[in-house]
C-alpha cells in the first residue's frame, strides 16, 4: 500500500483531517528520499562491473608480470581511496557507499594477489584475519548495513577456518563444532555491547545484535540436534576444553546481558541464553534426550519470538512462529515414529500440517497483538 | 582531529599495510640466500588444485630430529597440540640437516629455513606455486615426473620465499607453451 492510499484510508477513517493529509503529503514529498532499491541495483551493478574487469584481467593473466599486477592493484586502491575521500562530506552520496564497499572487497582481493605473486601458501584464516584487522577502521565509517553484516559474517568465517586449520584431522566436526555453536552467539552479543560501550557506529552495534539473535536461534537448533541424535555430537577432546568453552560462553553471555536494551529485553535474552548454556551442560554430561532437545528449541524459539514482540519486529515474529510450528511437527513425527508413516498416519499427518498452517496464518496476527498487549 | 582526518587515516592504513607486506616479500627475495630444492608430487589427487601446483619439497637433508620426536606446544584452543616448529640448516659444508629450532644456534648454518610439522610432515609455506591455466597440465606432468625444482630465497628470519620454478634446471617460463 503506497503512502497516498494509506493517507486516504486514514482520512476516510477519521484518524486525520484533510488539512493534515495535505500537510503530510507535502512533508513527505519535500523529504530527501533514500532509495534502497537504487542502492541495491548500484551495488549489484558495481559487483558485475568488478567481476567483468577481473574476468578481462584473468584472461590475460599469464602475460602480465607480478610487478605490473601489484602496481595496477595499488593504483586501483589509491583511486578508490581518492573517490571515497572526495565524496566523504556528502552524507547521502551513493558513490561513497559503492566505492567504500568495493574498496573493502578490493583489500581482500589484494591480499590474495600478493599471496599469488609471491607464491605464499597458508590457511584462509590467516588472509581473513589480516583483512579484518586492516579494514576495521575504514569499515567503521560505513553508512549502510551491508558492510557491518559482511564484517560479522567474515568474523564467523574466520573463526570456522581457524578451527578447521587447528583440528588435528582437519575436520572441525571432530571436536570444535560444539564449542563454536555455544560460544558464537554470546561472542556476537559481547561484541555488540563493546561497540555500544565504546560509542562505535550504531549500524555496527545493530548488525552485531542481529547476528547475536540469529546465531542464538541456530545454536538452539544445533543443540537440539545434538541432544536428539547423539551421533552428530562428537564432543570436545578434553574436559578442560569443554570447561574452557563453557566458561568463555558464560563470561561473554554475562557481558552481552549488559546490552543497552530495556530490562524486559534483557530478561527474555537472559532466560534464552541460560537455557542454551544449561543444554550445553547436559550435552557434555552425556545426556541423550530428544524431549530435552525439543524443549531447548521451543524455549529459545519462544524467547526470541517474545523479543520480536518487545522490539516490534512483526515479520521476524512471523518467521519465528513458522519455525516453532515446524519444530512441533518434528515432535509429532518423533512421538509417533513409524506409525506416522503408515497410510492412515500419512493422511492424519497431512491434515495436521494443513491445519497447523491454517491456524498459524489465521491466528498469527492475533497472537502478536495479544502478546503485545500482555507485555505492555 | 576531525572525523574527516580520521577517515583519511583509516583509508590509508590498509594500503600502507599491503605495501608493507609487498616490501617485506621483496626484501626477503633480495636479501636472502638462494638455494635450489627438488620437488615432487605427494598426492596425485591434490597435486594440481586450480591454477597452482602443490608439491612436497625434497630437502635431501639428514634427520637430526623428525616431526614425531618434537614436543608440541599447547594450542591457543586448549590442550590440542599446535604445530611444532622445525628448522632446516643449510651448513657451510653444503649439507642440510633437519633440527629443532631451539638448537639451530649451536650449529654453524649458512642459512636456516623455518617451518612447522603439520600432520607429521614438514611444511615451510613454499609448497605452492601459482601457474597459468594453459600450462597447468604439462607442468603438473613434469612435476610428477620429478623434473621440477624450486629456487628459494632464505632470509635471516628463516621464512623462505619462492623465486622461481625450474623444469630440468631451467625456468618454467622458458618451457614452450603447449
Amino acid at each position: 500500500m503506497n503512502l497516498k492510499t494509506r493517507i486516504d484510508a486514514w482520512v476516510a477513517a477519521g484518524l486525520i483531517t484533510s488539512e493534515q493529509a495535505v500537510g503530510i503529503t507535502a512533508f513527505e514529498a519535500a523529504r530527501p528520499k533514500k532509495s534502497w532499491a537504487l542502492l541495491s541495483v548500484m551495488l549489484l551493478g558495481s559487483f558485475v562491473l568488478a567481476v567483468g574487469i577481473v574476468s578481462l584481467i584473468a584472461a590475460n593473466w599469464q602475460f602480465i608480470g607480478g610487478t605490473t599486477k601489484l602496481a595496477v592493484d595499488g593504483a586501483l586502491l589509491v583511486a578508490l581511496a581518492g573517490l571515497m575521500v572526495r565524496f566523504y562530506d556528502d552524507k547521502n552520496s551513493l558513490i561513497f557507499q559503492i566505492t567504500h564497499f568495493i574498496f573493502i572487497g578490493a583489500i581482500l582481493a589484494s591480499i590474495g594477489l600478493v599471496s599469488q605473486v609471491y607464491h605464499q601458501g597458508g590457511y584462509p584464516y590467516e588472509a581473513l584475519s589480516l583483512w579484518l584487522i586492516i579494514i576495521t577502521p575504514v569499515a567503521l565509517f560505513t553508512r549502510n548495513a551491508a558492510i557491518p553484516h559482511l564484517y560479522a559474517g567474515s568474523l564467523l568465517t574466520t573463526a570456522i577456518s581457524f578451527m578447521e586449520a587447528f583440528g588435528p584431522f582437519g575436520d572441525m566436526e571432530e571436536g570444535y563444532l560444539t564449542a563454536l555453536v555455544i560460544v558464537t552467539p554470546f561472542a556476537f552479543g559481547a561484541l555488540a555491547q563493546l561497540v555500544s560501550v565504546l560509542k562505535g557506529p550504531a549500524l555496527f552495534a545493530s548488525a552485531l545484535r542481529r547476528w547475536f539473535i540469529l546465531t542464538l536461534v541456530v545454536a538452539a537448533a544445533f543443540t537440539d540436534l545434538f541432544l536428539t541424535e547423539r551421533q552428530f555430537y562428537r564432543g570436545l577432546y578434553t574436559p578442560e576444553m569443554q570447561n574452557t568453552a563453557l566458561i568463555a560462553a558464560t563470561a561473554l553471555f554475562g557481558f552481552s546481558l549488559t546490552l543497552s536494551w530495556s530490562k524486559r529485553d534483557r530478561i527474555v535474552l537472559g532466560v534464552s541464553g541460560a537455557v542454551l548454556l544449561l543444554a550445553y551442560f547436559l550435552l557434555i554430561g552425556g545426556r541423550e534426550d530428544e524431549v530435552v532437545g525439543a524443549l531447548v528449541s521451543l524455549a529459545i524459539g519462544s524467547g526470541i519470538s517474545l523479543l520480536c514482540v518487545l522490539r516490534a519486529r512483526g515479520r521476524l515474529f512471523n518467521a519465528m512462529v513458522v519455525l516453532l510450528g515446524a519444530r512441533f511437527l518434528i515432535v509429532y513425527f518423533q512421538v509417533f515414529g513409524s506409525l506416522a508413516m503408515t497410510g492412515v498416519g500419512l493422511v492424519i499427518s497431512g491434515i495436521l500440517i494443513m491445519g497447523a498452517a491454517f491456524v498459524g496464518f489465521k491466528y498469527q496476527k492475533r497472537l502478536y497483538r495479544w502478546l503485545e498487549g500482555a507485555v505492555k | 582531529m576531525k572525523p574527516r582526518t580520521f577517515f583519511i587515516a583509516a583509508v590509508i592504513l590498509p594500503i600502507v599495510a599491503l605495501a608493507a607486506l609487498v616490501a617485506e616479500h621483496e626484501f626477503h627475495l633480495r636479501h636472502g640466500k638462494e638455494f635450489i630444492l627438488k620437488i615432487e608430487g605427494y598426492d596425485p589427487r591434490d597435486l594440481l588444485s586450480g591454477h597452482y601446483l602443490t608439491y612436497q619439497v625434497n630437502y635431501e637433508a639428514e634427520w637430526q630430529v623428525n616431526c614425531s620426536s618434537l614436543s608440541a606446544p599447547d594450542s591457543p584452543l586448549g590442550t590440542v597440540p599446535a604445530a611444532p616448529e622445525m628448522c632446516v640448516c643449510f651448513t657451510n659444508e653444503g649439507t642440510r640437516q633437519f633440527l629443532s629450532c631451539d638448537t639451530e644456534a649451536s650449529v654453524r648454518c649458512e642459512a636456516v629455513l623455518r617451518g612447522t610439522c603439520q600432520y607429521g610432515r614438514f611444511t615451510a609455506g613454499i609448497e605452492r606455486f601459482y601457474i597459468p591455466e594453459n600450462q597447468s597440465l604439462i607442468l603438473d606432468h613434469l612435476v610428477r615426473a620429478k623434473r621440477g625444482e624450486i629456487v628459494v630465497s632464505v632470509p635471516p628470519n628463516g621464512r623462505a620465499v619462492i623465486k622461481d620454478l625450474l623444469i630440468d634446471g631451467k625456468s618454467w617460463r622458458l618451457y614452450p607453451d603447449p
